[in-house]
C-alpha cells in the first residue's frame, strides 16, 4: 500500500543550541524513513544541516520546517542571526558553507523575514522512492 | 620546576628536526612537552575514559604537533599544540567513546546496518532507504534511525556543545586563541591551510566529495572502504578542518 505525502508539512521547534544537533539528525532520519530517503541522501542532508548549526549564530529558539514535494523536500531552518550563504558574513575561521552545502543538496536559498534569516535546503527525491510512502506491513 | 624549553631553545630543536631530521631533537621535544599533554588529558577525565589511555591519545597529539608545525609561521610551538592536543582527544572520544554510553543492541544494530549498508547498495546499485535496512535486519524503523545516530551523537554532541557555566572544556577549546585575529587572512588561504592538516586518506576523501562531485559509495568503492566509514571520515575531517582553521587565525595574530 502507498500514501502519498506530498503537501504534507513538518516542523520542529527546538533551543538554538548547537547540542540540538542530535535531535535535527533523528529529525532528518525519521523523515527519511518516512520518505524512503536512501541512506545516503539522509546522511548528505544531515551533514548539510549540521554545518549549519555549526557555522550559524543561532537564535535562543530555531525551527526547522520540512515541506515534502513532487519530487523534492525543502527544508528551512531559521531565524538565523545573519545570512550564512553571504560570503562577508564568513568568518574566515570557517569553511565555506556555500561550497560545502553545494555539494550535499540540491539548491540551497537564504530569504530575509522579520524574525531574521531563513535558510532553505532542497533535496531531490529519485522517482518512485521519495513522495510515495510505502507501508509493507 | 619547569621542565619546558624556552622559545629559543624550542625552536633550535623543531629546526634540527625538522631540517636536519635530528631525531633525538624530536625526543626532547616529546619529553619536554609531555606535562602539557598530560595537563590537557587531564581535563577530559571522568567522562568515560582512563585517564592513561586519554594521556595516551594527547601524546600522539604532541607528536603530530611537532611533526606538523611549521617554523616559518614565527609563533610559539605551544600555541600550535594546544589545540592539536585537544583536537586529537576530541577525535578520540568521537571515534571511540560511544560504545560506552551506547546500549549494545544499539551497538551491534549499527555495525550490522554497516554490512547491509554496502551489501544493498551494491544489490540494489542505489543507497538503501531505511525500510529495506529495517526489513533486512529485521527491526523496526526506528530502530534503524535510532542506531546510525547512535554511533555519531553521543560523544561528539557533548564535545561540541559551546560550554556551559565555564566548564573545563571551553576553557580548553579557547586556551591561547584570540579570535579577533581572522580577518587578516582570505578564505581560501584559510581553506588550504584546512585541508594541510589532514591526513592523505582525509584529504582525498574531501576533495573528491566536495571538488570531484563523488558520492559517499563512489568514494567508498574508489576507496575499498564502507560508506559508514566514508561518512565517519568525512566529519572528522571537516571537524579537523575547523579547528585547523581556528589556530590558523591564531597564527596570524602573532605574526
Amino acid at each position: 500500500m502507498s500514501e502519498s505525502a506530498v503537501g504534507e508539512r513538518v516542523a520542529l521547534t527546538l533551543p538554538g543550541e548547537r547540542r540540538s544537533i542530535g535531535i535535527v539528525r533523528l529529525f532528518v532520519g525519521g523523515l527519511a524513513a518516512r520518505l524512503g530517503l536512501g541512506y545516503e541522501t539522509m546522511d548528505d542532508l544531515q551533514l548539510a544541516l549540521e554545518s549549519v548549526l555549526l557555522k550559524a549564530e543561532l537564535r535562543p529558539e530555531i525551527t526547522l520546517e520540512a515541506t515534502i514535494g513532487e519530487d523534492a523536500v525543502s527544508l528551512t531552518v531559521g531565524p538565523l542571526s545573519r545570512d550564512p550563504l553571504q560570503p562577508d558574513a564568513a568568518g574566515p575561521n570557517e569553511l565555506d558553507l556555500g561550497h560545502l552545502l553545494s555539494a550535499l543538496v540540491a539548491r540551497t536559498e537564504s530569504t530575509t523575514r522579520d524574525d531574521g534569516c531563513w535558510l532553505r535546503l532542497d533535496v531531490l527525491v529519485p522517482a518512485g522512492s521519495g513522495t510515495r510512502v510505502s507501508q509493507s506491513s | 620546576m619547569s621542565v619546558s624549553p624556552d622559545k629559543l631553545e624550542e625552536n633550535e630543536l623543531l629546526r634540527a628536526y625538522h631540517e636536519r631530521g635530528d631525531q633525538s631533537a624530536r625526543d626532547k621535544l616529546v619529553e619536554a612537552n609531555l606535562p602539557l599533554a598530560r595537563a590537557i588529558a587531564r581535563r577530559y577525565a571522568g567522562r568515560g575514559e582512563q585517564l592513561d589511555d586519554l594521556v595516551q591519545v594527547a601524546s600522539i597529539g604532541l607528536i603530530k604537533a611537532i611533526d606538523r608545525f611549521d617554523l616559518e609561521r614565527g609563533v610559539y610551538f605551544r600555541t600550535y599544540a594546544v589545540p592539536t592536543i585537544v583536537g586529537e582527544i576530541k577525535r578520540h572520544f568521537r571515534d571511540r567513546a560511544w560504545a560506552v554510553h551506547v546500549p549494545r543492541r544499539l551497538k551491534e544494530l549499527n555495525q550490522m546496518l554497516s554490512s547491509l549498508i554496502q551489501d544493498l547498495s551494491a544489490q540494489l546499485e542505489r543507497s538503501p532507504t531505511i525500510a529495506e535496512l529495517a526489513e533486512a535486519a529485521g527491526v523496526e524503523e526506528e530502530e534503524v534511525v535510532e542506531a546510525l545516530e547512535s554511533s555519531r551523537a553521543y560523544t561528539a554532541e557533548s564535545l561540541m556543545a559551546p560550554a556551559e557555566e565555564g566548564s573545563d572544556l571551553d576553557r580548553l577549546q579557547t586556551l591561547g586563541v584570540v579570535e579577533e585575529a581572522f580577518e587578516r587572512t582570505e578564505d581560501r588561504q584559510l581553506l588550504a591551510t584546512g585541508l594541510q592538516a589532514l591526513e592523505p586518506r582525509e584529504r582525498r576523501i574531501i576533495q573528491l566529495r566536495f571538488q570531484d562531485g563523488l558520492t559517499q559509495t563512489q568514494i567508498a568503492n574508489e576507496l575499498g572502504i564502507s560508506q559508514m566509514h566514508v561518512s565517519r571520515l568525512i566529519r572528522r575531517a571537516l571537524e579537523t578542518m575547523r579547528e585547523e582553521l581556528e589556530q590558523g587565525g591564531v597564527d596570524a595574530d602573532e605574526r
